[in-house]
């Protein structure tokens, strides 16, 4: 309910969003991009809850009301789930009516699995600010998630170096995971995704338990 | 209703060790100057710091059982922290209704009309004195058993303290309740206060009940021939000043018999 009356106040983010959402959608062609851009856009709106709570330490104070840790967080999870799935509806049939409209070419299929990934995309973005942000703090927060997007890129290379200096063929991995029917792929990712979101909880959980204010 | 015993909570360069009791039907002052232990006194009661030692216990269960239930019956005001500076106080009134059973709405509505509290500006644009009185005031909207208040007092006017003051006394005219509170004040204290815990550098230094305090303590400022000449037996502590020394007596009776005042 906090949270709600939060995002009430932020009119002005709000109508940025939705300013430049009419001129993505009136400018651009390609709606794919659109709906993962503007979904993890309105997934961050839960951010910025985190960020109003911690405002003058405010979060230590909520926690003398009849509020536990451990609801604390689950709240932050459910709440960032049940703004970004009707944001991601709102942008999906935004970007079907225009693309209809303005006669661009963006199959049924295509937008069905550029909503999709659009959603998905965002859960993988909120499973590690979320915790980032409980852990570290706003102004914190974003220097730790500069360096794990940074250690997450440097990973992946040197993942692939490791592969090619032992001879293991990640490419034809790479093919076989593309070569995969959609909804497997999708289904495949989706677990994928739940599984990092519980591992997600459990570290804000762990976080949270541990701070002191 | 409330006791800490021997909690230890150690940072770089400050150790707390305190032990302290609130019983019911009580007021409690805790005392103190700035940095002396107070807030975390109160953070270590309301959980919000881990201890290093000793236990805490609300209501005769430890501070770690404490769940929902019990923290309805719990009104805080904390000296550094309070509700999200994005609310308003009109958003206030639906989140504490829905927290605790026995919200008093229609008598917060009208008690924010009387301190003149803005019900649709954000609580960031509230002054520090606005922001106090907004968080005594929901503090005692929803019957709570125990308040817990670090500096309640703190950047209110006169007239808004000596208002803030009256509520609590009317707040303990009901039974079964108990308010610890803190100030660096000692005169918002001394009229409230049932009983007073002193608290220096971590430690309690000195607990007494208020009309004792009042009543048998007292300082006594003496030139150096003065000091010379005293009979120090019921001096609990001496300070040196400019024109001699500041000395704390639990005697005051005796000094002033004795004509050494």
């Amino acid at each position: 309910m906090k949270d709600l009356r939060l995002i009430k106040g932020q009119k002005q983010f709000s109508g940025v969003i939705l300013i430049m959402m009419v001129i993505f959608m009136t400018a651009y062609t390609n709606f794919a991009f659109v709906i993962s851009y503007f979904t993890i856009m309105i997934g961050i709106l839960t951010l910025t809850t985190i960020s109003y709570d911690e405002f003058e330490n405010g979060m230590g104070y909520l926690f003398t009301l009849p509020v536990s840790r451990r609801e604390y967080v689950g709240e932050k999870y459910l709440f960032s789930i049940v703004t970004t799935l009707p944001g991601l509806a709102a942008v999906s049939v935004f970007s079907f009516v225009f693309s209809r409209i303005r006669k661009i070419d963006f199959p049924v299929g295509e937008w069905v699995l550029s909503a999709v990934a659009g959603f998905l995309l965002a859960t993988v973005v909120l499973a590690v600010v979320i915790p980032l942000q409980l852990k570290f703090g706003t102004d914190k927060s974003r220097v730790a998630l500069m360096l794990v997007w940074g250690g997450g890129i440097l990973a992946v290379y040197l993942g692939i170096k490791v592969c090619e200096a032992t001879g293991i063929d990640w490419k034809a991995a790479a093919d076989w995971v593309c070569g995969l029917k959609p909804v497997v792929a999708l289904t495949g990712i989706t677990v994928i995704c739940g599984i990092l979101m519980i591992i997600s909880y459990l570290f804000s959980l762990r976080f949270i338990e541990k701070r002191e204010f | 209703m409330l006791r800490l015993n021997r909690v230890r909570k150690e940072y770089k360069g400050f150790q707390l060790e305190c032990t302290l009791e609130v019983q019911e039907g009580c007021v409690t002052g805790l005392i103190g100057k700035n940095g002396a232990g107070k807030s975390t006194t109160f953070k270590a009661v309301l959980g919000l710091v881990k201890t290093d030692g000793g236990s805490i216990e609300i209501f005769g269960k430890p501070v770690h059982e404490i769940g929902n239930k019990e923290k309805e019956d719990i009104g805080v005001v904390m000296s550094d922290a309070g509700f999200s500076g994005y609310l308003t106080v009109q958003d206030l009134i639906p989140m504490l209704r829905s927290l605790y059973r026995n919200f008093q709405e229609e008598e917060f509505r009208s008690r924010c009309r009387e301190f003149r509290l803005p019900m649709n500006k954000k609580i960031k644009e509230f002054s520090t004195g606005m922001k106090r009185k907004l968080q005594v005031l929901a503090a005692l909207s929803h019957e709570a058993r125990l308040l817990i208040l670090d500096e309640p007092t703190a950047g209110l006017d006169v007239v808004a303290r000596d208002e803030l003051l009256d509520m609590l006394r009317s707040y303990m005219e009901q039974e079964g309740r108990a308010v610890l509170v803190s100030s660096h004040i000692s005169s918002d204290l001394e009229g409230l206060c049932d009983d007073i815990y002193m608290i220096d550098d971590g430690k309690i230094v000195l607990y007494e009940e208020t009309d004792v305090l009042l009543d048998r303590y007292g300082i006594l400022k003496a030139t150096p021939e003065q000091f010379g000449r005293m009979e120090r037996e019921h001096i609990l502590r001496h300070k040196k000043e400019e024109f001699g020394y500041s000395c704390l007596t639990d005697q005051r009776q005796f000094y002033q018999e004795k004509g050494n005042d």
